[in-house]
């Protein structure tokens, strides 16, 4: 975690493809003793440089430095675990916006955003707080509504006989190959039947299919094409070993 | 940089499974699962975890929950993103990067 500046002024970095952006952030943060530009990026490529080597608490990240922004913040906080990253962008759209927080972004600002609120801003995300304006915020709202009446409707009830089938070969650690063979089609049809399962479950991959069968006891009653000998579960629910490699 | 390289919090559906978390290593200490999806857990501790701690563990899916022959382990790779403090405990959020179902 970055180390607190001289006098606690927040430490920011503007990586902008403008240098009149770039300019006029520094000059609306120049009168503030709180906030402290330590770099100025235009690139990609700078930004990264720059948060690997100095001590960078805010970034403030245009998305017209990369092709794919919500994939690009994932990647900046990979270096820099604690590095708050405000997304400008010139029109945030609802995709983008659910993309970049799912990312890890802590703010979403446009271009044309208020002197005095990208300062409040920049002191709102670095003290932990969320960033969004309203739009953002009924954006979120939807997203988080439509994610959570997904896993609501009866999953059971959703899955065929031969999804289900596939679902108990993935959770069992079957290979998509292992799964055609048991299940007597191909690879190719057990990953379209995949695709079509995520879509009905509204999940992402294998983990999430497992998790999710978990909590929703999916294969209660689903036998296994080739029963296998019967072990105890050890104690009640999941255990969980974590094997720490402190740096 | 890879910019298309994609990991799974894009549509991270969150389950909150409660589980209990042992950790083994140079120290060992307890811990629970508050929640987990396939982008990340997080886990309240009873020590201090660092950000940016690099850890592999376990998870270990109950047949009987599952409905499994066997109980399931997915071993999983990942980075403390998050300390923080909640209610008097630690709590330590990871970012899962890969994981393997264990067979």
């Amino acid at each position: 975690m970055a180390e607190p500046a001289s006098g606690g002024s927040v430490r920011i970095l503007v990586a902008d493809t403008e240098f009149l952006f770039r300019v006029g952030i520094t000059k609306i943060f120049a009168g503030e003793n709180d906030l402290s530009i330590v770099g100025l990026a235009g690139t990609l490529g700078e930004a990264l440089k720059t948060v690997t080597e100095l001590a960078v608490d805010v970034l403030l990240l245009d998305t017209r430095l990369t092709l794919t922004p919500a994939a690009t913040v994932g990647e900046v906080l990979k270096y820099a675990p604690s590095l708050k990253v405000v997304s400008v962008a010139p029109q945030p759209n609802e995709q983008e916006t659910i993309d970049l927080l799912r990312r890890g972004v802590s703010g979403i600002v446009s271009r044309d955003i208020d002197p005095e609120l990208i300062m409040r801003c920049v002191r709102k995300v670095n003290a932990g707080e969320i960033w969004l304006d309203n739009q953002g915020v009924n954006w979120l709202i939807r997203a988080y509504t439509e994610q959570a009446s997904q896993t609501q409707e009866a999953p059971r009830a959703r899955l065929s006989d031969k999804e289900q089938l596939i679902v108990a070969g993935v959770v069992r650690g079957l290979k998509n190959k292992d799964i055609a063979n048991e299940v007597g089609t191909t690879e190719q049809v057990v990953k379209n039947y995949l695709r079509k399962i995520y879509d009905k479950l509204g999940i992402a991959d294998r983990l999430e299919l497992a998790l999710y069968c978990v909590e929703n006891r999916l294969l209660d009653t689903v036998p296994t094409p080739k029963p296998r000998a019967y072990v105890a579960a050890a104690g009640v629910g999941m255990s969980v070993r974590v094997y720490s490699e402190e740096n | 940089m890879k910019d298309g390289e994609f990991v799974e919090l894009r549509n991270a559906v969150r389950f909150p499974l409660r589980l209990p978390i042992e950790v083994k290593g140079n120290r060992s200490f307890e811990a629970e699962m508050r929640d987990i999806s396939a982008g990340g857990v997080l886990f309240r501790v009873d020590s201090d975890v660092a950000v940016g701690s690099v850890l592999e563990f376990t998870i270990k899916l109950p047949a009987g929950e599952l409905g499994t022959p066997e109980d399931v382990e997915v071993a999983c790779f990942g980075r403390v993103t998050r300390a923080f403090r909640e209610d008097e405990h630690n709590m330590v959020a990871v970012t899962i990067d890969e994981y393997r179902f264990e067979r």
